[in-house]
């Protein structure tokens, strides 16, 4: 009821309290207007001058999250990716032996190696015994046996 | 909006000051009657001016602030507690009744004389500080001058006597 009696002006109206106004004398303002505009100009400038550079800063901080959230999710794409293939490539390229005759060859091979150093082994003391006994003749067994019956005797041992 | 972009707006509000700030105060004296609630809203309009700048396509820059002005002084009237004044088509009969009226045409002498009974009313010294800067219309820095007296003292003095100025004067209208 109260907004009906102050209505915005029309174009027309508008116009027509322009002329008015031009045509019965402006009225001065203080001195001071002018002054006091700028002034709060200047801060007006300033807060919206911030809130740009804020909403610049903010816009940019979205814009980096959502690229490094893209990259980030990439990578790890890549990642999974490559182990995939290399899962892929061990499982069907690299031979395997799943039945065990690798494992039995392994064995032989170990046993045939036991086999050559106790044959060695064997060979090398048929070797020092028989130099032994060449050495020794008859006085060096009839020495050898009191050493032996000797060590009996006190308890020693070889 | 850069640094370069904001003086050149400031500059361009400078200009517009320079050019419209009587007929927009004219503007919001003429809807509101009242001296005071026109210098606030004449301030209010050039600052929205300013912050829509960049929106303003060019044009009628004078239709256009005395739109934010008569806009701003239709808010202020719709506003609560705000003293009966005339309505938009009363105002305009007033205006074509009063047309040619020696009052109308001495518009300003009569503000100012009405200025000049109020700024008698206040204690000293703000009773000189306001006649000189609204019934001689001098500036904080001429009134220092003369008076031999610190530009900082001018300026709070002036406040204070604005001040003083908006209570009686808003008493006066009331009653």
């Amino acid at each position: 009821m109260k907004e009906e009696r102050y209505k915005y002006f029309d174009d027309e109206e508008l116009e027509a309290l322009i002329e008015e106004v031009e045509r019965s004398g402006m009225i001065a303002p203080p001195v001071y207007l002018k002054e006091l505009i700028m002034e709060e100009a200047v801060h007006v400038g300033d807060s919206l001058w911030e809130n740009q550079v804020e909403s610049q800063g903010k816009a940019g901080t979205g814009k980096y999250i959502r690229e490094s959230a893209r990259r980030q999710f990439w990578i790890y794409s890549f990642k999974i990716a490559a182990a995939a293939a290399a899962a892929v490539i061990s499982l069907t390229v690299v031979p395997m032996d799943f039945t065990g005759d690798r494992m039995a060859e392994d064995n032989h091979i170990e046993r045939q190696i036991e086999k050559d150093v106790e044959r060695y082994q064997e060979a090398k003391r048929d070797a020092l015994r028989q130099e032994e006994n060449e050495k020794s003749g008859l006085g060096g067994r009839f020495g050898n046996r009191i050493w032996s019956g000797l060590s009996d005797w006190l308890g020693m041992e070889e | 909006m850069g640094n370069t972009q904001k003086i050149n707006k400031e500059a361009r509000l400078s200009m517009m000051v320079d050019t419209y700030q009587n007929l927009v105060f004219s503007v919001c004296y003429k809807v509101t009657r009242d001296y005071f609630a026109a210098e606030d809203l004449a301030q209010e309009t050039f600052l929205s001016a300013y912050k829509n700048l960049d929106g303003f396509e060019g044009g009628n820059e004078k239709a256009w602030l005395c739109r934010i002005a008569t806009n701003k002084s239709i808010d202020y009237l719709r506003g609560a507690g705000r003293r009966a004044v005339p309505t938009e088509d009363i105002f305009f009969e007033q205006q074509s009744e009063d047309r040619g009226t020696p009052e109308e045409i001495c518009l300003e002498k009569e503000v100012k004389e009405r200025l000049l009974f109020y700024c008698g009313k206040l204690k000293p010294p703000y009773d000189r500080i306001a006649k000189s800067v609204y019934y001689e219309e001098k500036k904080a820095d001429e009134i220092a001058k003369e008076r031999n007296e610190n530009l900082k003292t001018v300026q709070t003095q002036i406040y204070r006597a604005r001040d003083m100025l908006r209570k009686i004067y808003g008493k006066e209208r009331q009653a």
